[in-house]
This record gives structure tokens, sequence and C-alpha cells, in this order.
């Protein structure tokens, strides 16, 4: 209980609080490549400072126009007490991977929510990508871990990462990760597919009409992700070095997050931004890579 | 507009040494002023002449680099290429100039057809490309960078020694015209001048290229998704000063008026002197 | 692909920094010597010929004459800085500095007026400013001083 309490406090302090750090680091990585100095590295903490101190608009009667950016925070909250960073999950549970994912998809609902309920058609154009990203890139997230789960036979987060330990890299494995690092760049909404959000097409897309602490609560959905899902990529497909001593494994896990999260913003300074339905004809080849490593996970290879 | 902020923030860096010498040799990064009736106002020291010849070694460095970089850039060539095609017919009919004519096979340059200034000594060529999209304006436009590189160097080792302003009367006669078509970065520039007394214009026109490429722009997107709208009018790089025309629409009544070159004349002095 | 994406970020890298902290910092080009900056005019060798008003392409030079004096009025937020004047002026009274940081919000910074004395010829009539304080004197008689406030 005691474990399970702190295990908890663990989690969301560092969904919470050390998620805006890692925003600054990428951007400090993305000034590097422009070969300019970049904001300090607090930045990111200091512009939901401000972001929360603003005043609070209401550009619609909608009740969804405030209560989206409360889903989507708090979908990402209930999730990061599903997920593992370093040791087993707080709330963990047989079939504790199906509602990890279920709380990310909700997540992208509340922001198609929020944009949707504005009426602006800049809003219903980042809705439209946005849902088109997610119908394609929930597949991919949800196959790859299945790939782990054909492995175990278990939904449960914990056992899974156990096996793979154990029993060292394969072949379905591996493709898998792959794939599931580039729907990575998806779900953090970095380029080359940062299409929904904040774009300079469509002027900032379903966050354009939000401000104010409605702001503040999307960007740091977004800065929690990061740590939320990088945790889960490593947690599950490079789970080594383990050392059994919790905080240790929380350190060394940061680190490792740390060091996805540079090799993500590099991929995302130097690319320019693709369209949507060049996206959705790229995952679709994804998804039929992953279809054969299920095929080689069926046949326990 | 692509989020491709890298190539800027790098284009950028390589233009600095650029701006850097104008400013030594004009006095200023941007607006040089050096133009006067007969001449230019300052001479190219020898110094001057070496930087310059530096300066644009160090650009065609890097710049061969950068387009050597992103032409195997495969998400870009997503991007650029069969988006925003302008057809050979129709960039006739349009009537649009400069990058963007020279992008869609039509082979016209101010600088060789109506030769002014040195051009008839320097023999510019003209960069033509047959891809009628984005990808082809867009190397016209690096071309026709590393074109300018190989005229300065030219005209550095051509000049003749001589006098900087030419000798003209000190009274220019009023009410006589005079047209020019020139080549600017963005098309074929037309200007037109009316002198009246006192040897100051009594009617200055100018005919920027903005004027023609921007009704290009319908045939251009027509039946595309929305996220090549925004490149395709980047493409063709519109000025949308130079397409000034002030309408005020009244939307109660209806009424749409014009605003004459008096009014706006005394509407920004009544700026001035608040 | 990645041939050239690894090509591009070794352009990037190899840059390294170019920024410089300006203005906290040294500036890193300083202006050469034919910058076009704010412009300074000498009162004490304008000799109010008007021939900058005449050729400022802004017209913000304004010269207004009362019996013996002429009022010249520099409006410089309106200046391009294009340097004509300081070309033209005969006795190079105007010359261009290099201060180019003039962003204020009183207008009175941007604004210079010289006020001359000038005296007539009695042989042909044309104006003329007087050389030292003595000949101004005999002008103007003791009753006002040719000076000039900026």
């Amino acid at each position: 209980m005691a474990t399970t309490l702190s295990l908890a406090i663990v989690n969301l302090v560092l969904v919470i609080l050390v998620a805006p750090f890692s925003e600054g680091v990428m951007r400090k990585l993305k000034a590097a490549v422009h070969s300019r100095k970049g904001p300090p590295l607090t930045q990111p903490y200091l512009d939901l400072l401000k972001l929360l101190g603003k005043e609070d608009l209401k550009v619609t009667e909608n009740p969804l126009f405030s209560l989206a950016p409360v889903i989507t925070f708090a979908s990402i909250l209930v999730a990061a007490l599903f997920t593992p960073m370093g040791t087993r999950p707080p709330l963990g549970f047989a079939g504790d991977l199906i509602v990890l994912v279920y709380f990310l998809a909700l997540a992208s609902a509340g922001v198609m929510l929020g944009g949707a309920s504005t009426g602006s058609p800049y809003g219903a154009l980042g809705v439209a990508r946005e849902m088109m990203l997610a119908m394609m890139v929930e597949i991919i997230v949800m196959a790859s871990l299945i790939v782990g789960v054909i492995h175990v036979q278990s939904f449960d987060l914990g056992r899974l990462s156990i096996w793979y330990r154990q029993s060292g890299p394969t072949i379905s494995m591996i493709i898998a990760a792959i794939a599931f690092f580039l729907a990575l760049q998806v779900q953090l909404g970095k380029l080359p597919f940062d299409i929904p959000d904040a774009d300079q097409e469509i002027m900032g897309g379903p966050f354009m009409e939000a401000s104010g602490p409605k702001l503040a609560l999307y960007k740091w959905s977004y800065f929690a992700k990061q740590i939320l899902l990088a945790s889960l990529f490593l947690e599950v497909f490079l789970p080594w070095p383990k050392t059994g001593i919790i905080p240790v494994d929380i350190l060394i896990n940061l680190i490792k997050v740390f060091i996805v999260l540079i090799l993500v913003g590099l991929i995302d300074s130097v690319n320019p931004r693709i369209r949507v339905d060049h996206a959705i004809s790229y995952f679709a080849g994804i998804w039929v890579v992953l279809v054969f490593a299920i095929a080689f996970a069926l046949i326990e290879v | 507009m692509l989020g491709f902020d890298t190539v800027l923030m790098q284009t950028w860096r390589i233009r600095e040494p650029v701006m850097w010498l104008f400013e030594q040799i004009t006095g200023n990064r941007k607006t040089f002023g050096m133009n006067l009736i007969g001449g230019v106002r300052r001479d190219i020291t020898p110094e001057l002449k070496t930087k310059i010849l530096e300066v644009v070694d160090t650009v065609e460095k890097e710049w061969l680099k950068v387009i050597d970089a992103i032409s195997g850039d495969t998400p870009l060539m997503l991007r650029l290429k069969g988006v925003g095609v302008l057809k050979h017919e129709d960039a006739v009919d349009y009537c649009v100039t400069g990058p963007t004519a020279r992008g869609s096979g039509v082979g016209i340059d101010s600088r060789v057809d109506h030769p002014y200034a040195a051009y008839e000594y320097l023999f510019p060529e003209k960069k033509v490309q047959e891809g009628c999209d984005i990808l082809a304006r867009t190397l016209v436009r690096l071309e026709e960078t590393l074109e300018s590189i190989r005229l300065v160097r030219k005209c550095l080792k051509q000049i003749p020694n001589g006098p900087i302003m030419a000798d003209i009367p000190s009274e220019i006669p009023p009410g006589r015209e005079g047209v020019k078509a020139v080549e600017a970065p963005r098309g074929e520039s037309i200007h037109y001048v009316l002198t009246g007394e006192n040897n100051r214009p009594y009617r200055w026109r100018v005919r920027a290229p903005s004027y023609m490429n921007l009704a290009s722009v319908p045939v251009m997107i027509r039946g595309v998704e929305l996220a090549d709208v925004p490149i395709a009018i980047a493409s063709y790089d519109p000025c949308f000063s130079c397409t000034e025309r002030l309408e005020v629409v009244n939307f109660k009544s209806g009424e749409v008026r014009i605003y004459t070159r008096k009014e706006l004349h005394e509407l920004s002095r009544k700026k001035r002197d608040r | 692909m990645l041939r050239s994406k690894i090509k591009e970020a070794l352009i990037c890298f190899r840059a390294g920094r170019v920024t410089a902290p300006f203005p906290l910092g040294p500036e890193p080009n300083p202006p050469g010597d034919w910058f076009r900056g704010k412009i300074e005019v000498d009162v004490e060798k304008c000799i109010g010929c008007g021939g900058c008003a005449n050729v400022c392409p802004a017209r913000l030079i304004e010269i207004t004459d009362s019996e013996h004096t002429r009022i010249l009025e520099y409006f410089l937020n309106r200046c391009t800085y294009c340097g004509r004047c300081a070309e033209v002026c005969p006795e190079n009274a105007i010359t261009m500095t290099r201060e180019y940081q003039l962003a204020t919000n009183d207008s009175k910074d941007l604004y210079i007026k010289n006020e001359l004395t000038m005296g007539t010829c009695g042989r042909c009539g044309r104006c003329f400013k007087p050389k030292s304080a003595l000949d101004k004197m005999m002008v103007t008689g003791f009753l006002q001083k040719g000076q000039a406030s900026e």
C-alpha cells in the first residue's frame, strides 16, 4: 500500500513537474540546430505560469469548450498512474495495457472536442486532421504493443516487461519497437507530423480559440505526454539495465527518457511538415510491416 | 510555411555577410539609396573589391552545400513536387513574369530582352525550368543566385575606370516622359516618369510584378488540398503592398469607395501631425 | 533521404552559434565610415541656403522666414536616412552620425530647430548670413540675437 502510494506520487511528480523541463531541453536542442542560443531551460515553466495567470476568456456558450482541456489533462494524469516509469506501474493490474491506451486516446479526443466546440473553421480543420492521424496512429500503437502481448499471453504490462528482460531481443519486438518510435513523433505533436497542432497553415488548429488557463492545460498535457510515452516505449521495448533498487531504476529510466526525447527532437528539427494524405499512406505502409511483426510473434520468433 | 525552420535559419545565416557588405558599400543594409539621375553616389574602393570577392566565394561554397543537402530530402520533395502547377499556356495567358514564368518554361528576362545599365556587356543567362510546379520555381531561384555570383565576379573584373556621375544638364525640361522595364527579383517591373517643373517628377508610376503574378493564383490552387494553398501563394513571392488598391466597402449600405491619391495624402499628413 | 538529413544536420552543427547577445554584449559588426544614421546639424556652419530643404525626398525640412530670421525645422521622425541633405550642403554643416538606435516615445528627441539671423545685401538684395557677432549687430541693431536651439 505504501509503495503504491509513493510510486503514484513519484509518477505524478515526474509527469507534472519534470515534463516542462524536458520540453525546455528539446527547445534548446532545436535552437542549437538553428545556430542560435535558444530560450533558457526553465522557459516552459515560465510560459505555463504566465498562461495560468491570464484572463479566462469564454468564446462560446458550449460547456465542452471549458471541459475539454480538463478532460485532456486529467486523462493524461490518470494514464500516468498506469505507466511504468522504471518499476512497476502504481496501479498495475491484469489488463492495464488496454486501459492505458484508452486513456491516451481519450486525451486526443479531448483535444478534438475542444477544437470542435468553438465553431471556428480553423478549429474544424484541425479537428479533422487530428482525427485522421489519431485513427492511423492508435492502431500502430496498439498493434506494436500486441506483438509483446502475443509473446506473453497476457495484457499485464509488468509481466510483459519482465518477460522481455529475460528473453532478450527478438525480431518481432525489434520491428514493433521501430514502428512505435515512428508513432511517437505523431503522438507528441512533433515535426514531420505536427499536422493538427499549431500549424503555420491553419493558425493553431484546435488550440486557436483557447487562451489563458485552457491553453496552459493543453500545453501541459502535451509536455506530460512526452515523458509518459517515452517511458512506455522504454519499459516495453528497451527495459535494460535494471538493478532492482527502486530509486536507482527510476533515475536510470529518467536518463533513458531524456536520450529518447533528444532523438525525437533531432528528427523534429531537420524535417518539414508532411501533408495529411502523405502521412496516412506512410502509416499504412508501417501497418503492413507491423503485420509481418505480428506474424513473426505468432510463430514465436 | 512548411514548418522547415532549419533551412530558413541556415540560409539567413549564409546571407548575413552579404548584408554586412551592403552596409560597408552603401551605408545601409536594405535601403541603399545609391542611384541618382546620371549615376551613382559612391565608388567601390580596392579594399572593398577584395572584400566583395571574399564574401562572394564564401556564400557560393555554403550555398552549394545547402542545395546539395536539401535536394535529396524526401519529405520536402513530397511537398513541393507536382504542387501548385501553372501550365505553360496559362503562364503565357496570364502574363506572369519573373521566376514564376521561368519555372513554367516561359523564357523571359528583362536583363536579356531589354538590356539596361551594364547588362549588354555582361550577357546574363536565362535560367528556365520546365517543371511548372513549386519545385521548378524554387530551382530557378537557386540557380539565379549562382548566376548572380558569376555576374558579380565578371563585373568586378571588367569594370573600367572613370567618373561615377555623367554630365547632365542642370535643368531637366518639364513635360517629358520616360518608360523602362527592369528586372526585379520577383519579375519585370515597369517605371513610368513624367517630369514636372523645378527638377521634380510630376508623376511616377511603378507597375510591380506581383500585380501580374497574383492573378495566376486561382489557376494554381484550383482543386488542391488546403495544405498546399499557403505554399503555392508563397512560391511566387507575393509583395502584397505592390498590389495596393484601397477599397473601402460599407457592409450595411453596400457601397464601395476607392480612395483617391489626394485623400490618402491628407490621411497620412493628419497622422504625422498627431 | 537519410544521407541528406545527416548532411543538413552537419551543416547546422558545424556552423556553431552565430547569434550575438546584443545589446547585452558587444556589437558584432559596428557600422563603417559611410553609415547613414541620424543627421547632426552644425549651426555655426549653416548659411541658410535652403539646399537641404530643396532636395529632401521626404520633405521634412521646413523653412519659414520672418523679418530678419530664417527658421529651419527638421522633423526627423520621418527621415529616411538617405543622406542627400549631407551631400548637397555647400558648407558641410549636416553630417550623418552613426547613431541608429533612435526609438523614443518623446517626439522632441527627433526635432531640430535652427534659427538664423539673415541680413540683406545693400547692393544686390540677396540674403546672407553675417559671419561674426559684430556684423550681426550691424544688421539687427540691439533687438535680437540670432541663435540656434536644439
